[in-house]
C-alpha cells in the first residue's frame, strides 16, 4: 500500500535530476569515453577507431603505473590525516563549548577560498625563503627543519596532501556534524547513565550510528583523491622528478601538451573503472546492518 | 566520570585551538601580505608586519578582477545552480534511498558515476553540446552545467541521510491518511534538514569559486563570474610576480561568502541540530 | 594602399612586389580593373556582420570592416596588453569600421581557445603557442593556419624596400615556414634569448669584471661566495630554467649538430663528445653551492624577485625579464647583461645563442583572417616594434628595430646569421611536447640539481631515456 504508492513517486522524482544530469554530464561523458577507442589527437576533429590500441599502450606505460602509485599514496596519506581530524573537529564543534560558532566558522572558511588561490597561498607558505612555515621554524629555533618542502621528492607529496586536507576538511566536518546531530541525545544519555565513559559512548553508541555517513564520506574522499589535479598542478605541476604526478596530471599533460587526447581519455576510462571497482569493494567491505533509531 | 569529561573537554579545546590556530594564521598571513607591496613581500621577513599597510592592492585587484562587475553574475549563477541542484537531488535521493524499484541500483550507480569523471575530459563534447543547444556563453547554460555536475555529489551524500530516517514515522503518517507526496514534504524533508543544509552550504561554497567550466563556456565579459576575474590576477601573479594583488583579490572574493555564512550561521546551526529525533 | 590591400585580399593572385612610384599606379590601375571584376563576381559570399562601405566595384576591393580577436596572455591592465591596445587603435584608424579586441587572458593554451579551434570558430590572431616545434606544424598540415606567404612578400612599414619576410632577422626567418609545403604561416612576435643578468653594484663592490670565459665565470662565483653573496639565482622546480644551464654548456662544449642528432634519435647521446664534460661543469656549479639556498623549492617569479632585490648576483634568464617584471623592479636597480661564457677547449659553438621566438599565426577558419594578417602587419611595422622595445624591453625579431640596452651584441650575432638554438633543442625541454620527450632530457638534469645523481649518471639517464623514446636498440 504505502510501498506501492511510494513507487508511483519514483518516475516524477527521478526525472528532473536524471534529465539534467543525463543531458549535460552523462552524454558528454559517454562521447568522451568513446574517443578512448580512437586515435584522436585533439588538433582537428578527425578520428578513426583503433579498438583497444590505447589501452594496450597504457598497459605498457611505466609512467602511468607510477602515477597510479603516487595517486594511491596521496589518497592514503591524505585519508589518514583527514578522517581522524574531521571526526575530532566534528565532535569538538558538536559539544556545547564556548566559541563553538567561531570554531565552526574557521573550519569551514578554507572552503570559501578557490582552489587555485589556496594553492598559491600554500605555495608561498612553503616557500623556502619567503614562506611562513620556514619563517616560523627559524623563529622558534628549529632552523634545521626548514627545507624546500615542495622542492624535494621526499616531502612534496605529503606537503600537498596537507593542503588538500586543510581546504576540504570542512566538507567532512559538516556532514559528520550533521550525522552526529541526528543521533538522539537520549540514547547517549542512557549510555552515560549506564556507566559509560565519554569514549565508550562514542565507540558503542555514536560511532555505529554515524558509520553509514562516514563510509560514504570515505568513498567520497577516495574518489575525489584519485582524480586529484588542480592542487598538484598549481603547486608543483607533478614535480619534483614526477614525485607528485597524479593520474589526473598525467591525463591532463597527455591531452593538452602531448596532444594525444584519445590516449588520455583511455587513461581516464581506466581510472573510472578503477574507481568504480574500489568504491564498490569498499562499500561492500564496510557494510554493517543499517542502524536506524 | 567528572574527571574524564574534564580531560576530554581540555582535549577538545586543544585540538580545536591547534587546528583553528594554524588555519587562521594562514589566513592572517595572507591578509598581512595583501597589505604589503610586492617588493616588501620579497625583501622582508615573512613574519614581519607590513611597515606601511596599504589597501592599494585591494583597489587594483577590484578593478583588474572586475569584482564589482562580476558580482551579480556570480550571485545569480550560484543561487540558481544550488537551488535547482539541491531540489532535484533531494527528490531523487529520497526515492533512491527509501523506495524499492527495479533498476534502483543502476540509477544509484549512474548518478554517482558522475563523481568519477575528471572534468577536463568532457570539456570538448560539452562545448559542442552547448553550442548546439545555443547555450554557449550564456549564464542559464552555465547554471545547467553546474547543476549537472553537482547532482552526483548531492545525491551521493543525501542518500545515506534519507536512508537513516525511521520507517515508523512514514507509516504513521500514512495511517493517518497522508499521501506519499505529503509524507515526503511534511515528514521526511524536515527530518532531512541537517543533511540538506549541509549540502546547500557546501554547494554554495564550491559553485561560487567554480572556474574551470566557466572559463571554457563563457567568452563575453558581460557574463563573467568572479573566478574568471581572479584568473587575470593569477596570470599577473604567475608571470609578473604581482602576488599581493592576487591575495587581495582572493580575500575580496571570499568576503561575500564568509559574510553570508557568518550571518546565517545561527540558522545553519539550528538547521543542523534540530533535525535530530528526540526519542 | 589599395593595391597592397588587394594583394592581401586575393593572395593567390600575387605575382611580384610592385615597385613604389609611378609604375605602381599604372600597373595597379590595370590590376584593379582586371581583378576588380573578377573579385566582385567571385568573392566569397558576404558573411553576417559584413557591411560593404560602398557598392561600386572598385571599392569592393576595400577590406570590408569587421571585428577580429587577438588572443592575449595577460589581463587588460598589464603592460603587454596596454601595448597591444595601441596596435588595436592603429588598426581601427587604418581600417575604418573595423576593430580588434583582445581575448581573455591565458594565452593560446587556454581551454576556451583550443575548444574554439576545434569547433571551427577560432579567434583570428593567436598568441604564439609554438615556435617551430614539431607539433605546431600539425595545425599547418591540418589546414588550420592561414597562409601568410603573400602577405609577407609585401614590404613592411619602416624597413625600406625589404619585404616583411626579409625584414626578419636571418636566423629567425626559418621559423615562419612550414617545411612540408614551404609556405609561411607564422610571424615572430618577439625574440627571447637567454643570457646572464648581473647586479652591477655587487660586481663592482667585489672587484669583479664581466666574465667572458667559463674560468672567469667560476672565479667570479667563488669570489662572490667568499664574500657571503649568493652567486646564482635559479628556480629549481621550473624545468626550462634548470635545463638551460646544461643546454648552454652543451652548446659550448659539444657540436650542436651532433647534439641535435642525438636528441632526434639519430645517434646515441652518450657518444656525443663533450656531453659528459658539460655535465661535469654543471655538477661543479652545484657542488660548490653557487645556487641560492632553497632553490629546489623556489618558484621562478620568487627567484626573479630575489635577484631584483639584490640577494643574488647573477641570474641566467630570458630577455623578457625586465618587461615582465616592470612594475616590480626597485628604483636604482642597476643590471647588466653578458652572454653565456665561452668554454676554453670546448668543441661547441662559442657564439650560439639559446632562446626562442614567440610566433603568432592567423587561424584559417576564423571569420576575417585577412584582417588578422593586417593586424600582424601593423605589429611588425618598425614603429610598433620600437614601441614594444621601449615600453616593454622586448627583443624584436626584426632587423633594424630598436634594441634594448645591453643586447646589441646578441642582435649583432643574429644579424650576421648567427645560430639561434631553440631552448628546447627543437622540442625537448619545453612544456609543449610529450612528457616522455621532456622527461628524457629534463628529468635527469633535475635529478642532478637535486643532488640525486652524478654527472655521469645524468648523461647515462638522458641517453637511456632518449633511446627508449626513439626505440633505439
Amino acid at each position: 500500500m504505502l510501498a506501492r504508492q511510494r513507487r508511483r513517486l519514483v518516475l516524477p522524482f527521478l526525472a528532473p535530476a536524471a534529465t539534467i544530469y543525463g543531458i549535460f554530464l552523462l552524454w558528454p561523458t559517454l562521447q568522451a569515453f568513446v574517443t578512448a577507442f580512437t586515435d584522436w589527437k585533439g588538433v582537428t576533429l578527425d578520428k578513426s577507431f583503433n579498438g583497444l590500441g590505447n589501452f594496450e599502450h597504457l598497459a605498457r606505460d611505466p609512467l602511468f603505473f607510477k602515477t597510479l602509485g603516487t595517486t594511491v599514496a596521496l589518497v592514503l596519506v591524505g585519508g589518514v590525516i583527514l578522517f581522524p581530524l574531521a571526526l575530532t573537529l566534528a565532535f569538538a564543534t558538536s559539544e556545547r563549548i564556548r566559541g563553538r560558532h567561531l570554531f565552526r566558522f574557521v573550519v569551514l572558511a578554507p572552503l570559501a577560498v578557490s582552489v587555485v588561490a589556496a594553492a598559491v597561498l600554500w605555495k608561498f607558505v612553503y616557500d623556502p625563503n619567503l614562506g611562513l612555515l620556514n619563517g616560523v621554524l627559524r623563529a622558534v629555533g628549529l632552523r634545521d627543519l626548514s627545507m624546500p618542502w615542495l622542492g624535494q621528492p621526499e616531502t612534496a607529496l605529503i606537503a600537498i596532501a596537507i593542503v588538500i586536507v586543510w581546504q576540504n576538511v570542512g566538507i567532512f566536518v559538516v556532514f559528520l556534524s550533521a550525522a552526529i546531530a541526528n543521533v538522539p541525545s537520549d540514547l547517549k544519555e542512557a549510555a552515560q547513565i549506564d556507566g559509560g565513559s565519554a569514549l565508550q559512548v562514542f565507540r558503542h553508541v555514536t560511532f555505529p550510528l554515524i558509520w553509514e555517513v562516514t563510509r560514504i564520506l570515505m568513498i567520497l574522499w577516495i574518489v575525489s583523491g584519485l582524480q586529484e589535479f588542480v592542487f598538484v598542478w598549481a603547486m608543483t605541476k607533478g614535480g619534483p622528478l614526477n614525485s607528485t604526478e597524479t593520474v589526473g596530471i598525467f591525463v591532463y599533460m597527455t591531452a593538452f601538451q602531448g596532444k594525444a587526447w584519445a590516449y588520455a581519455t583511455a587513461a581516464g576510462v581506466v581510472m573510472f573503472l578503477l574507481m568504480v571497482a574500489i568504491s564498490l569493494f569498499f562499500y561492500r567491505v564496510t557494510r554493517r546492518d543499517v542502524v536506524q533509531y | 566520570m567528572p574527571r574524564s569529561s574534564a580531560l576530554s573537554r581540555v582535549g577538545v579545546y586543544v585540538v580545536l585551538l591547534l587546528y583553528c590556530g594554524s588555519s587562521v594564521s594562514a589566513f592572517l598571513w595572507m591578509v598581512s601580505l595583501s597589505l604589503k607591496s610586492d617588493q616588501e613581500f620579497i625583501s622582508t621577513d615573512p613574519l614581519a608586519l607590513p611597515t606601511a599597510p596599504s589597501l592599494a592592492s585591494y583597489g587594483s585587484a577590484w578593478v583588474t578582477a572586475g569584482v564589482g562587475e562580476f558580482f551579480l553574475n556570480t550571485v545569480l549563477v550560484t543561487v540558481f545552480a544550488v537551488g535547482i541542484s539541491v531540489a532535484v537531488s533531494a527528490l531523487a535521493a529520497y526515492v533512491l534511498a527509501r523506495v524499492e524499484f527495479p533498476l534502483r541500483g543502476l540509477f544509484l550507480f549512474g548518478f554517482t558515476a558522475g563523481l568519477m569523471v575528471p572534468g577536463f575530459l568532457i570539456l570538448v563534447p560539452l562545448y559542442f553540446l552547448m553550442r548546439d543547444l545555443h547555450l554557449l556563453g550564456t549564464l542559464p547554460g552555465l547554471v545547467m552545467v553546474y547543476v549537472a555536475i553537482t547532482i552526483p555529489f548531492d545525491v551521493f551524500v543525501l542518500v545515506p541521510f534519507f536512508r537513516l530516517l525511521p520507517e515508523e514515522l512514514e507509516e504513521a503518517a500514512f495511517a493517518e491518511g497522508a499521501g506519499p507526496i505529503r509524507i515526503f514534504t511534511a515528514v521526511m524533508l524536515p527530518l532531512a534538514v541537517p543533511g540538506l543544509t549541509s549540502v546547500v552550504l557546501l554547494n554554495i561554497l564550491t559553485t561560487w569559486n567554480e572556474f574551470f567550466f566557466a572559463f571554457v563556456l563563457l567568452s563575453d565579459k558581460s557574463v563573467f563570474t568572479i573566478p574568471m576575474g581572479l584568473q587575470g590576477l593569477a596570470v599577473n601573479a604567475a608571470y609578473s610576480a604581482k602576488w599581493v594583488e592576487l591575495f587581495a583579490g582572493v580575500i575580496l572574493s571570499m568576503i561575500p561568502v564568509l559574510v553570508m555564512f557568518a550571518v546565517a550561521q545561527d540558522r545553519i546551526t539550528r538547521g543542523m541540530t534540530t533535525g535530530g529525533l528526540k526519542g | 594602399m589599395k593595391n597592397h590591400m588587394l594583394a592581401v585580399h586575393r593572395p593567390a593572385r600575387r605575382r611580384a612586389s610592385l615597385a613604389p612610384g609611378g609604375r605602381r599606379s599604372i600597373a595597379g590601375l590595370a590590376a584593379l580593373l582586371l581583378l576588380g571584376t573578377v573579385a566582385g563576381v567571385s568573392a566569397t559570399a558576404p558573411r553576417s556582420g559584413d557591411v560593404l562601405t560602398h557598392t561600386d566595384p572598385v571599392s569592393q576591393q576595400q577590406m570590408a570592416p569587421g571585428q577580429i580577436e587577438i588572443v592575449s596572455l595577460y589581463p587588460d591592465d598589464a603592460p603587454d596588453s596596454r601595448n597591444l591596445a595601441l596596435t588595436n587603435a592603429e588598426f581601427s584608424a587604418k581600417f575604418p569600421g573595423s576593430t580588434a579586441i583582445l581575448n581573455f587572458p591565458g594565452g593560446q593554451l587556454a581551454d576556451s581557445i583550443t575548444n574554439r579551434w576545434l569547433a571551427g570558430d577560432p579567434p583570428e590572431v593567436n598568441y604564439g603557442f609554438f615556435h617551430g616545434t614539431p607539433q605546431a606544424w600539425d595545425y599547418a598540415a591540418a589546414g588550420q593556419l592561414y597562409d601568410l606567404t603573400a602577405a609577407m612578400s609585401e614590404p613592411l612599414d619602416g624597413y625600406g624596400d625589404a619585404t616583411w619576410m626579409d625584414s626578419i632577422l636571418p636566423g629567425i626567418r626559418g621559423f615562419t615556414t612550414y617545411p612540408a609545403d614551404g609556405k609561411a604561416y607564422a610571424v615572430p612576435r618577439e625574440l627571447q634569448t637567454y643570457q646572464f643578468f648581473y647586479n652591477k653594484k655587487l660586481f663592482s663592490a667585489n672587484g669583479i669584471s664581466v666574465p667572458t670565459t667559463w674560468d672567469e665565470f667560476l672565479a667570479a662565483c667563488a669570489t662572490l661566495k667568499a664574500a657571503g653573496i649568493e652567486p646564482l639565482a635559479v628556480s629549481g622546480p621550473t624545468q626550462p630554467y634548470t635545463d638551460i644551464y646544461y643546454s648552454y654548456l652543451l652548446a659550448r662544449m659539444a657540436d650542436p649538430v651532433a647534439v641535435q642528432a642525438a636528441l632526434d634519435g639519430k645517434a646515441r647521446f652518450k657518444d656525443v663528445p663533450g656531453a659528459l664534460d658539460a655535465a661535469t661543469e654543471l655538477e661543479r656549479l652545484l657542488k660548490e653551492g653557487y645556487f641560492q639556498s632553497g632553490f629546489e623549492g623556489t618558484d621562478f617569479t620568487a627567484a626573479q624577485m630575489s635577484f631584483l632585490q639584490g640577494k643574488q648576483a647573477m641570474m641566467l634568464m630570458g630577455s623578457w625579464l625586465f618587461g615582465e617584471m616592470k612594475d616590480s623592479i626597485p628604483v636604482g636597480f642597476d643590471s647588466g647583461i653578458f652572454s653565456f661564457p665561452v668554454v676554453d677547449g670546448g668543441h661547441g659553438d662559442p657564439n650560439a645563442v639559446i632562446g626562442g621566438v614567440v610566433m603568432q599565426q592567423v587561424a584559417a577558419q576564423s571569420k576575417r583572417p585577412e584582417l588578422g594578417a593586417e593586424w600582424l602587419r601593423l605589429q611588425a611595422a618598425k614603429a610598433s616594434q620600437d614601441r614594444r622595445t621601449v615600453d616593454l624591453g622586448y627583443l624584436s625579431a626584426y632587423d633594424g628595430a630598436a634594441v634594448p640596452a645591453g643586447f646589441d651584441s646578441t642582435v649583432a650575432d643574429l644579424q650576421a646569421g648567427g645560430r639561434l638554438i631553440l631552448e628546447d633543442w627543437g622540442g625537448y625541454a619545453a612544456v609543449s611536447i610529450t612528457q616522455a620527450q621532456r622527461d628524457a632530457y629534463g628529468l635527469p638534469i633535475s635529478a642532478l640539481f637535486l643532488g640525486q645523481s652524478s654527472a655521469a649518471e645524468m648523461v647515462d639517464a638522458i641517453d637511456t631515456g632518449l633511446a627508449r623514446f626513439w626505440d633505439l636498440p
